[in-house]
């Protein structure tokens, strides 16, 4: 291995690996989506330079994003309070997230650790996504069922410009059944467009400091307004 | 924010799952084990104590073991079956031998045996159940062999519970790299051997000086990356091709096999030097 390990978990890879592991990390994401070792891997390898600059640099110019990035908070099981969660009025930004967690039966810590970043800003603006996707999803109400997961895909496609979730969204929602891509096409995709171009940049957002609000006084915040209000 | 936790934090106490992980800048010469009290050896680039080194050997094998074969094919692209069969074509199977196969884990040369010779009784050995219990079931399953003539022992290679002069044939196919006192291993083969008896050990060994470059590229940046996308495990396969590098090459291993008492030692290389057969026999008294 050539170059320098940057942090625990880092893996330095050769150009040669980089692309390897990006195109068998894509095929094996897309044939078997329950490896979520190789989801993750397909995101690392096509979040370029470019693009976590890009989001690095939009969190910079917004004052909590920048707090963000100085302070460099963790979503882990050692920085989560299940039990103070648990425990939150329901409605509640940290209630709906505990029972989130509750009902796949998973943590904060069940999430890959980045490995294939190479530059440390990057690093942190990769991990705050992965650990945030799941507040994303609770804000936007979607399930994690498929159709839920492409209508994610597809906002933070268009907030953040991550390619995993560009094409995520476009060959996810390909694979829906005619009912739900129905559903895809009619009812959530206006929407979502509508809602990512006009809402707050979710990555700026300091989601562990809200816990203790409603979610409707979130969304406000956010500027996102639920599907089920719309039409 | 509750207690936040920084990023670079985790940094300063690492965690990591299994200690390879971590390697080492300062390579200690450990490729002579007799002049060392024995301490440390390699694992890889790594070094750690000997005592470790087994568990080690037996954690990456262990993950393994399911998708050993799959793996094996990915990363020669199917030659590793020629190398085998070329291994087991070339060697002299005498009438109703008994022939031990140390490593044999997933029984791939076991079956060859068997095949090439219908009065041949095998027995498979490795010090790694996991990688026996894969072999118990595709004995069940391979063509043109007979289950019973074969006998899967669980054992370590440089301790054999088996009894001396014993065995007509020994065999070992890319086992020998991962045992940490190689010399030993040598050494038992020749006890368990009866006198005439064969030894033929496949291993890979060090390449053809041309052709390191695009072997040393494809070694560390497309077989640690297959291991991540087929079996979710680059490091098993990191490992892979750095003990590779760590054993001693075809003469050095000729020498160590020599000094074991064997004789009409010899080595033939496959594939220009990516691996080696290194045979001998044990003297008639």
């Amino acid at each position: 291995m050539s170059a320098q390990k940057l942090y625990a978990s880092h893996v330095p890879l050769a150009p040669l690996s980089r692309m390897l592991l990006g195109i068998g990390s894509a095929v094996t994401a897309i044939s078997d989506p329950k490896r979520g070792d190789m989801v993750a891997a397909m995101g690392e390898t096509t979040a370029i330079g470019p693009v976590l600059e890009n989001i690095r640099k939009r969190m910079e110019s917004d004052v909590v994003g920048k707090r963000l990035l100085l302070e460099k908070p963790r979503i882990s099981n050692g920085t989560i309070d299940r039990k103070w969660l648990r425990q939150l009025p329901d409605g509640t930004l940290g209630k709906l997230y505990s029972n989130f967690l509750d009902r796949l039966n998973t943590s904060p810590d069940a999430r890959p650790t980045v490995k294939y970043i190479d530059n440390l800003e990057h690093l942190y603006v990769m991990q705050r996504y992965r650990e945030t996707h799941d507040f994303t999803h609770i804000a936007l109400e979607q399930k994690t069922n498929m159709l839920g997961e492409v209508t994610v895909k597809y906002f933070e496609g268009i907030q953040y410009g991550l390619p995993m979730c560009v094409t995520g969204g476009i060959f996810g929602g390909a694979r829906l059944l005619t009912k739900n891509r129905q559903e895809l096409v009619d009812r959530n995709l206006p929407w979502v467009v509508e809602q990512a171009t006009n809402a707050r940049f979710f990555m700026a957002f300091d989601w562990e400091n809200h816990f203790e609000k409603q979610l409707s006084e979130v969304q406000k915040e956010l500027n996102i307004t639920p599907l089920s209000v719309n039409m | 924010m509750k207690g936040a936790t920084n990023l670079f934090k985790s940094m300063r106490k690492p965690t990591n799952v299994g200690n390879f992980r971590q390697f080492s800048v300062n390579q200690v010469n450990s490729d002579n084990k007799r002049s060392e009290p024995g301490k440390k050896t390699h694992f890889g680039f790594t070094d750690v104590d000997e005592a470790e080194k087994e568990q080690k050997v037996h954690h990456v094998f262990a993950n393994v073991a399911k998708k050993y074969d799959l793996m094996n094919d990915a990363m020669s692209m199917g030659v590793h079956r020629l190398w085998k069969d070329y291994y087991v074509g070339g060697l002299q199977v005498p009438y109703n031998a008994k022939c031990l196969d140390m490593a044999g884990g997933t029984g791939d040369i076991a079956f060859r045996i068997l095949r090439h010779s219908p009065t041949a009784k095998v027995t498979v050995s490795d010090i790694n159940q996991p990688m026996l219990d894969v072999g118990k079931k595709r004995a069940e399953k391979e063509r043109d062999i007979q289950p019973s003539r074969a006998e899967w022992v669980c054992a370590n290679a440089e301790q054999m519970p088996f009894e001396s002069n014993t065995y007509d044939l020994f065999t070992m196919s890319f086992g020998i790299r991962n045992c940490t006192h190689p010399e030993k291993v040598v050494r038992e083969a020749f006890r368990v051997l009866k006198p005439g008896g064969q030894l033929a050990i496949l291993e890979f060994s060090e390449v053809n000086s041309a052709l390191k470059p695009i072997y040393d590229a494809y070694s560390f940046n497309v077989i640690p990356v297959l291991g991540e996308i087929l079996a979710s495990d680059r490091a098993s396969y990191q490992y892979l091709v750095e003990s590779i590098r760590k054993f001693p090459n075809q003469d050095e291993f000729a020498r160590i096999i020599r000094e074991e008492g064997f004789s009409n030692v010899r080595y033939e290389n496959l594939t220009f030097g990516v691996c080696s057969i290194h045979k001998g026999m044990k003297p008639r008294k």
